[in-house]
């Protein structure tokens, strides 16, 4: 039995230090999940405090077939998504395709010119809500457009649509980036936002 | 005529989504908004780690002590001490992470008076729970201490840029990987997990005093 295996065991049984430890190891993890999705800092941090206490509630229903963090990691998306539904965020995300298609002209390209995301962290929130939750799904955490579909309750082809839509809005957003080299990747620890 | 705007390549974009897809955040949550939580949905068993704070030597002497086979008295010397020398070696770990100091000239001689000191005290303990209280309490009194000190200490010692924390993630990134070698092994060796916790214990702190040493805008990536 690994380490980590040890700890989850001894938090199924309310050992508050196991719980505390694995809330030390994956809160970093888990909580830019639900921040992507979020983008409001304070509004995650309500629902980061919901998704911690669903993952410690399902916890007896692991049963180890997937990593630990996999595991958190897919409550805390279903989580986030079920908070962010009911502040009505994501109510309307077929409309937001159109909306998106009426005004990606050059009105908001010129306001795009205006505006330079330093990072694709700044960029991204510059999408609409349901642009950024089918390009954070698909893009960042690897869903398929079949599962965003379905958890998200639109088509696949709205998916696909509302993906390029985002792609491209960040390109545009982004473009100032041109020239950066891609060193920025290896950079460690900080890297000015 | 005003110029196409630029835009960022598919690939390029490709490769700052792949940086998102690791960077991590110091915590939206803190645990003592979240025990209670727990504790209330009874997700939690047994006493708060605080509560050990609670406990005082009147009530260490008057606990009940259980006869020790006398065949299992050196072994249980043995383990304890080195549980306790692993405890003093972890605080001497922790003052220089803390503190930034050097072993050589001041940690050493600490760690060895502590030692020292515990191996004289030791011998006021009259029971094994006794002891594994006492050792509970002063992990949690440690714990709260140096995240005491790692929101408020304002002392040169600890002053510094983001170079010197991330230097000492560096350095507890190879503490935990050095552990956590040893604990596939050995999973069930109690200093090994408590270097292995107080380890990851020192390291989220540090992340936390790492973002709060950044300017204005700017953000941890990953770690």
């Amino acid at each position: 039995m690994t380490t980590d295996q040890l700890i989850v065991r001894r938090a199924m049984d309310g050992d508050e230090r196991a719980l505390r430890q694995l809330w030390m190891q994956h809160a970093p993890h888990i909580d830019a999940v639900v921040l992507r999705l979020c983008g409001d800092r304070d509004l995650a941090a309500d629902v980061a405090q919901e998704v911690w206490i669903q993952i410690f509630r399902a916890l007896p229903g692991y049963r180890g077939e997937s990593q630990f963090s996999t595991w958190a990691h897919r409550i805390a998306v279903n989580r986030t998504l079920n908070a962010l539904r009911k502040v009505r965020r994501l109510a309307r995300v077929e409309l937001d395709i159109d909306e998106g298609a009426a005004v990606t002209g050059d009105a908001e390209r010129d306001s795009e010119r205006t505006f330079l995301a330093e990072s694709i962290d700044q960029a991204v929130q510059r999408l609409a809500p349901g642009a950024r939750t089918v390009f954070t799904l698909h893009d960042v955490e690897g869903y398929t457009h079949e599962e965003i579909a379905q958890e998200l309750g639109i088509t696949t082809g709205g998916s696909k649509s509302q993906l390029a839509k985002a792609r491209a809005k960040l390109r545009r957003l982004l473009g100032h980036l041109t020239d950066v080299s891609t060193s920025g990747v290896q950079q460690t620890h900080v890297t000015p936002a | 005529m005003s110029l196409p705007p630029k835009e960022l390549s598919e690939s390029a974009l490709d490769a700052l989504i792949a940086r998102e897809r690791t960077r991590v955040v110091a915590p939206l949550t803190e645990w003592h908004t979240l025990a209670p939580q727990l504790r209330a949905e009874g997700l939690i068993h047994g006493a708060t780690q605080s509560e050990y704070t609670d406990y005082t030597e009147r009530s260490f002497e008057t606990a009940s002590v259980p006869a020790v086979p006398r065949d299992t008295i050196g072994r249980q010397v043995w383990r304890w001490s080195a549980r306790f020398a692993g405890g003093a070696a972890l605080v001497g770990l922790g003052v220089v992470i803390g503190r930034g100091v050097s072993i050589g000239h001041e940690i050493a001689p600490a760690v060895k008076q502590v030692i020292a000191e515990g191996m004289a005290d030791s011998a006021s303990f009259k029971s094994e729970e006794q002891a594994r209280k006492t050792l509970a309490r002063a992990q949690g009194q440690y714990q709260r201490a140096a995240a005491y000190l790692a929101a408020h200490d304002t002392s040169p010692q600890i002053v510094g840029g983001p170079e010197m924390y991330q230097a000492r993630l560096a350095a507890l990134d190879e503490v935990l990987e050095a552990t956590r070698t040893k604990l596939r092994t050995s999973p069930a060796d109690p200093v090994l997990n408590q270097y292995y916790q107080s380890a990851v214990g020192a390291r989220e702190a540090t992340i936390q005093q790492l973002g709060k040493t950044l300017p204005a805008g700017a953000r941890i990536e990953h770690y």
